[in-house]
């Protein structure tokens, strides 16, 4: 285990360079990003073990997310509370190379497009989901989340910002995207998750580009979300209701379930990954294997599960025997982690409220 | 004597540290300049060398602009002595700050939760928050020499792939 403290800062978000065997980019907020600067981590494991900082990019305003650029090595986007997104040089340092100026609130993700490489998506808690060109100064695509549910079916909020808070005095609204993500398999297909539970699913050739909405996690805010690397109509997706849940979109008949009833009922997940005591904020497959899963949780866990999806009865939930491991060395909120996409497979990176970064082997137990 | 002379002083670090920085279009012009000529050519340039040169470039434009030269040293000592609670301290000219100990910045936001929470509820100022100028350094942008990496699914997709045609053909065969 290597670890690193990101002092003054809270991690949200850390992620492995697309061209590094060994870089690691961690995007943190002062003051649990409630108030405060930002600061963009560029780190670097060295073969001796320790973890060093290569250089550090000041922000006005708190970081959320960061996602490495698929076509430069040197660049890294960040985004920010104050509704900027930002692309650093690591050649260049101090100040970005680029801004995007268009989302009206915290953008809460940012994810390089994998296949077509020349774009990314945002989400934001302005409600709306945006496609950018690393080349072009405005959004490609602007995808409005929230017009196409209904605030009703909403139960209020619960999310803990602090392990110290009472569930309800939230400070969050009904149309945060907390997580939008292209398709590793499709260069259109864009997945995201609100605060109104909802699991959408986009194509941006279409006209209409909504092709999917259904109500993922009983009602309660659903914050993370990620496309399987090798199963490409399978999804991951985490929630305040402390479950992680499988999707086959093969397997979603009805696609749009809500506008059928206010209170849209559940369609049925795959699995159901139940342990977390509390929200799991962040969920990551593996880019080795396609049943191994990283979450990251409000419980201060940080957890390792297999999807057994049985496959001589494939709609069987199996929960119980998920969980093949557990991280327990944050001593707050893990909120952001990846895998390690060169090497050895197994390794992942966590990092959270506690100020540390920490590089583990998933297949050892810590 | 020396009461005015430090009194003087005092007024000259008060001045410097409260200086609108980010709206002297003339500072600003001058530090894209160096941006543009010095940091670009520095690439290997620690973040704390940046930051000196910066302190540097203000105490220069100071002496240029009024007349007035800083001695880093004492207005050093001014600051960590002025600052004290209710003072707007702007750390990044402080040289106190660098190269960034680690126990002092944990310190400085060991604010919990809770604390925070009440000071934004009652409008307080939150401690410690710094000014960072918008710049953008557009045409600085570096160019990429590496190829692009198949990710290991990627791999994966293609080795089966080929097994697949070993096969076909195998049984072609």
């Amino acid at each position: 285990m290597l670890k690193f403290r990101t002092s003054g800062y809270s991690g949200f978000s850390v992620k492995y360079s697309s061209f590094f065997d060994n870089k690691i980019a961690v995007a943190t907020s002062a003051n649990y990003g409630l108030a405060g600067n930002g600061r963009l981590y560029i780190l670097s494991i060295n073969p001796n073990g320790q973890i060093t900082q290569d250089i550090y990019f000041d922000t006005q305003d708190g970081l959320f997310d960061l996602s490495w650029s698929e076509i430069n090595e040197n660049h890294v986007a960040a985004s920010s509370g104050d509704g900027t997104i930002k692309l650093f040089d690591l050649h260049v340092g101090t100040y970005p190379v680029a801004v995007w100026n268009e989302h009206h609130k915290e953008v809460f993700s940012i994810n390089w497009n994998l296949t077509d490489k020349s774009s990314f998506v945002s989400s934001s808690w302005d409600g709306t989901i945006k496609v950018w060109s690393a080349n072009r100064k405005q959004s490609l695509v602007n995808l409005s989340s929230s017009s196409s549910t209904f605030a009703p079916t909403t139960k209020p909020s619960s999310v803990p910002l602090s392990k110290s808070q009472k569930p309800g005095s939230n400070l969050t609204n009904t149309q945060c995207v907390y997580q939008a993500k292209v398709s590793p398999h499709a260069p259109n297909l864009i997945a995201s998750v609100n605060a109104s539970s909802r699991l959408q699913l986009w194509d941006v050739r279409s006209a209409r580009p909504l092709q999917m909405d259904i109500l993922c996690h009983n009602g309660l805010e659903a914050l993370g979300l990620d496309w399987n690397k090798y199963r490409s109509t399978v999804l991951a997706t985490s929630g305040v209701d402390k479950t992680i849940r499988v999707w086959d979109l093969r397997m979603i008949t009805n696609k749009f379930p809500a506008s059928h009833s206010l209170n849209g009922s559940n369609s049925a997940p795959q699995n159901e990954m139940v342990g977390n005591q509390l929200p799991v904020r962040n969920v990551t497959w593996s880019p080795h294997s396609s049943n191994k899963l990283l979450s990251c949780g409000y419980d201060m866990t940080a957890r390792i599960w297999d999807d057994v999806t049985d496959k001589r009865a494939p709609r069987t939930i199996n929960n119980s025997t998920g969980c093949i491991n557990s991280f327990n060395n944050h001593k707050e909120f893990v909120i952001g982690g990846d895998w390690s996409l060169w090497g050895e497979p197994g390794w992942v990176v966590t990092t959270g409220w506690d100020e540390m970064v920490y590089v583990w082997n998933s297949n050892r137990r810590y | 004597m020396k009461t005015t002379e430090s009194a003087d002083s005092n007024q000259v670090f008060e001045k410097f540290h409260h200086y609108d920085w980010e709206n002297d279009l003339v500072y600003q012009a001058g530090l894209k300049n160096i941006y543009n000529s010095y940091f670009k050519a520095n690439t290997s340039m620690t973040p704390a060398k940046k930051q000196q040169i910066i302190t540097n470039s203000k105490v220069f434009y100071f002496k240029k602009t009024f007349d007035v030269q800083i001695d880093l040293g004492q207005y050093g000592r001014w600051v960590q002595e002025s600052c004290s609670p209710g003072f707007s301290n702007t750390p990044e000219i402080s040289l106190e700050h660098q190269p960034q100990p680690q126990q002092e910045q944990g310190e400085q936001s060991s604010l919990s939760y809770d604390e925070l929470v009440e000071l934004i509820v009652a409008g307080k100022e939150i401690p410690g928050i710094r000014k960072i100028p918008n710049i953008v350094l557009e045409d600085q942008a570096s160019r990429s020499v590496l190829s692009q990496r198949r990710k290991p699914w990627e791999i994966k997709d293609d080795d089966e792939k080929e097994k697949e045609i070993e096969i076909e053909i195998s049984s072609a065969v």
